[in-house]
């Protein structure tokens, strides 16, 4: 049988192992501490319990003011317009824009503004601690001072903000997606983390904070790894000089690729599953008095984490037969780069993301928020893994007839025709 | 003036096995550009470019070294040659560590240019740092004769350097964005040793 031909291919290549290997690595490294002990409700008299995004006008307004100022200073804002980050340099004209408002949310004029040498960014950053281990320190921006009218309401801020949001080209921090997550941050109280607790301790709720932890792990490795085990199928037949042969072959295009390819993802998925099942395991020994919903971590651990695989399979199938399979790891490489390095620990689920993060157990407020763009993310993937599959079948079909022969790539594309 | 017989397998090997890991080397360069705003960075921001990106140029170069010759019967039909394979292979390492040198010095000296704290510690920190992660990449290519296992194993160093970090130690990536370039070393010497050990160990095959 095909499938099981196919199967067994992968599974036995070195690229499979390596595979594995790293995504039990990952989750052994990273996840399995949390399986050690049952999460214990917060203590009393703490002077610090987290902090939560709440949409406090107060808060947010000046926080969104010196922000923005920071962002005018250091001339470069941050955005994620389709889910991607970029720095925006702005142009002279939309600098002068963006001065004046700035000048009407703090009172500085932008002669000044521009003359303020002494500016220094704030923010975490790492460094090194006295044992030479890398710790994390924070640090608070130079700024000039400001002054942020009292009279100011929140619906003209908020048209400020839109057109702050419009002039550094949308997605930036403080579009109405993001604005609040980034300058509306309160300390939690002890009630509130006590009620986040309670609300992770429900028996429909507690496997989903961890699985969530799970997948935010496992979903850094399967946004790049499956790519490496994909090339290494579809070159096979290039290396073995074995294509023409089945080319030549009765089986149908659709039956070929499709079976591949789905051998391909179900393979992908044997070690995800193993560890998955070793997690909830662990999850209902440390709650034995807990009715814990499997039924719904099972799901969300499907819906978050197949489609990373699909989409990763397809796209490398796709790269691997239109132009070359090393190409199709530098674009995967790239694509996985650029999502992983700009995202945030949590709050960073958007609709093109295709590295989820929501790196705690807890934070089911936010993960709640972010339920609407999480779904639409995923189906789009799905759909777009599907387009994917179809397109490579098409270029196979054309292949076998001959369109694109010569070392199996678009580059070398000739027709040949036959006088006969 | 004749270029001798190195100079000839030289020429020949940058014709028509340079292009493609230069075009890559070329992508990771500008789009390190692009990501990010090398303008005026204080010494720990400085080095993020280079440790979290630039530094995948040695991987583009050094990975691919062994990839002409993948198929067995080609290597075999090289291996039947009078000039001694390995030694072409150290050709093509040896211009591959100069590319990557002349490419991370460009950025840094970019960097300069535009006002960034940057200095002598933090090329060579970007050189070993880039030399390290294609040495992994080239390791692991030679020894199990294929590139796609080359560049897995540079992804999966990598991802090892995000999650685990200091567990490293000296033989973490990221060391210059914490604050420590003397670990850069480390990192210089163990891409050589990588190098040289995958060497040895093709040569021991040849010889079985």
């Amino acid at each position: 049988m095909l499938f099981l031909k196919e199967c067994k291919k992968v599974i036995c290549s070195l690229t499979f192992v390596v595979y594995a290997v790293t995504v039990v690595v990952m989750y052994v490294t990273q996840f399995t501490d949390v399986l050690d002990a049952p999460v214990l409700p917060p203590r009393q008299g703490l002077d610090y319990y987290g902090s939560m995004a709440k949409e406090v006008p107060e808060i947010l307004m000046p926080a969104a003011a010196e922000g923005l100022v920071s962002e005018y200073l250091s001339d470069s804002y941050a955005a994620y317009p389709f889910g991607i980050y970029r720095q925006v340099k702005l142009a002279e004209s939309d600098k002068a824009k963006m001065a004046d408002i700035i000048e009407e949310l703090t009172g500085i004029s932008p002669e000044e503004l521009n003359e303020f040498e002494e500016y220094e960014a704030g923010g975490y950053s790492q460094v090194m601690d006295e044992n030479g281990n890398p710790t994390v320190e924070y640090r608070e921006a130079v700024l000039p001072e400001i002054n942020f009218p009292t009279d100011m309401s929140y619906d003209h801020f908020k048209e400020l903000m839109a057109r702050v949001d419009k002039i550094i080209g949308g997605g930036s921090k403080y579009s109405e997606t993001y604005i609040v997550e980034n300058f509306s941050r309160i300390p939690m109280t002890y009630e509130d983390a006590l009620a986040e607790y309670e609300e992770l301790m429900q028996d429909d709720s507690i496997a989903e904070g961890y699985i969530r932890l799970f997948c935010d792990y496992l979903g850094i490795v399967l946004a790049i790894m499956p790519i490496f085990v994909c090339v290494a199928l579809w070159q096979m037949d290039k290396k073995a000089q074995a294509e023409q042969l089945i080319y030549s072959r009765k089986v149908s295009t659709v039956k070929l690729v499709g079976t591949r390819y789905l051998a391909l993802v179900v393979s992908l998925v044997l070690p995800v599953l193993i560890t998955f099942f070793h997690a909830l395991a662990g999850i209902c020994m440390l709650y034995p008095d807990k009715d814990i919903a499997l039924g719904g971590a099972i799901g969300l651990a499907a819906l978050w984490l197949l489609p990373s695989i699909l989409i990763v399979a397809g796209v490398g199938t796709l790269i691997s037969e239109l132009l070359s399979p090393l190409f199709a790891i530098l674009v995967q490489g790239v694509w996985w780069y650029m999502t992983l390095e700009m995202n945030q620990l949590t709050g960073s689920i958007t609709k093109w993301t295709l590295i989820l993060r929501h790196n705690t157990l807890g934070e089911g407020w936010l993960w709640d928020s972010e339920y609407g763009d999480f779904v639409w993310n995923r189906t789009a993937y799905l759909i777009l893994s599907a387009a994917a599959v179809g397109i490579t079948m098409f270029v196979y079909e054309k292949k076998r007839k001959g369109a694109y022969y010569a070392q199996g790539t678009l580059w070398k594309h000739h027709s040949r025709k036959s006088k006969a | 003036m004749r270029k001798g017989l190195y100079g000839n397998i030289i020429v020949v090997n940058l014709k028509h096995n340079f292009p493609a890991p230069c075009a890559s080397a070329i992508g990771i360069f500008l789009l390190t550009l692009l990501l990010f705003d090398v303008t005026a960075l204080q010494a720990g921001e400085a080095a993020k470019p280079i440790e979290f990106l630039l530094c995948w140029v040695g991987v583009m170069f050094l990975t691919p070294v062994f990839l002409p010759e993948q198929n067995k019967d080609i290597r075999d039909a090289i291996c039947s040659k009078k000039v001694d394979y390995l030694k072409v292979c150290m050709l093509r390492v040896l211009y591959s560590v100069a590319a990557t040198a002349v490419f991370v010095s460009l950025f840094v000296g970019i960097m300069r240019a535009r006002e960034c704290d940057v200095n002598a510690s933090v090329l060579f920190g970007g050189i070993a740092t880039a030399l390290f992660l294609g040495a992994v990449g080239f390791a692991a290519a030679g020894i199990s004769q294929n590139t796609t296992i080359g560049y897995m194993a540079a992804f999966a160093y990598y991802l090892a350097s995000y999650g685990m970090k200091g567990k490293l130690g000296k033989f973490y990536l990221f060391s210059m964005t914490a604050g420590n370039t003397a670990d850069k070393g480390w990192l210089f010497a163990a891409a050589t040793l990588l190098i040289g050990m995958t060497f040895v160990i093709m040569k021991l095959r040849q010889k079985l």
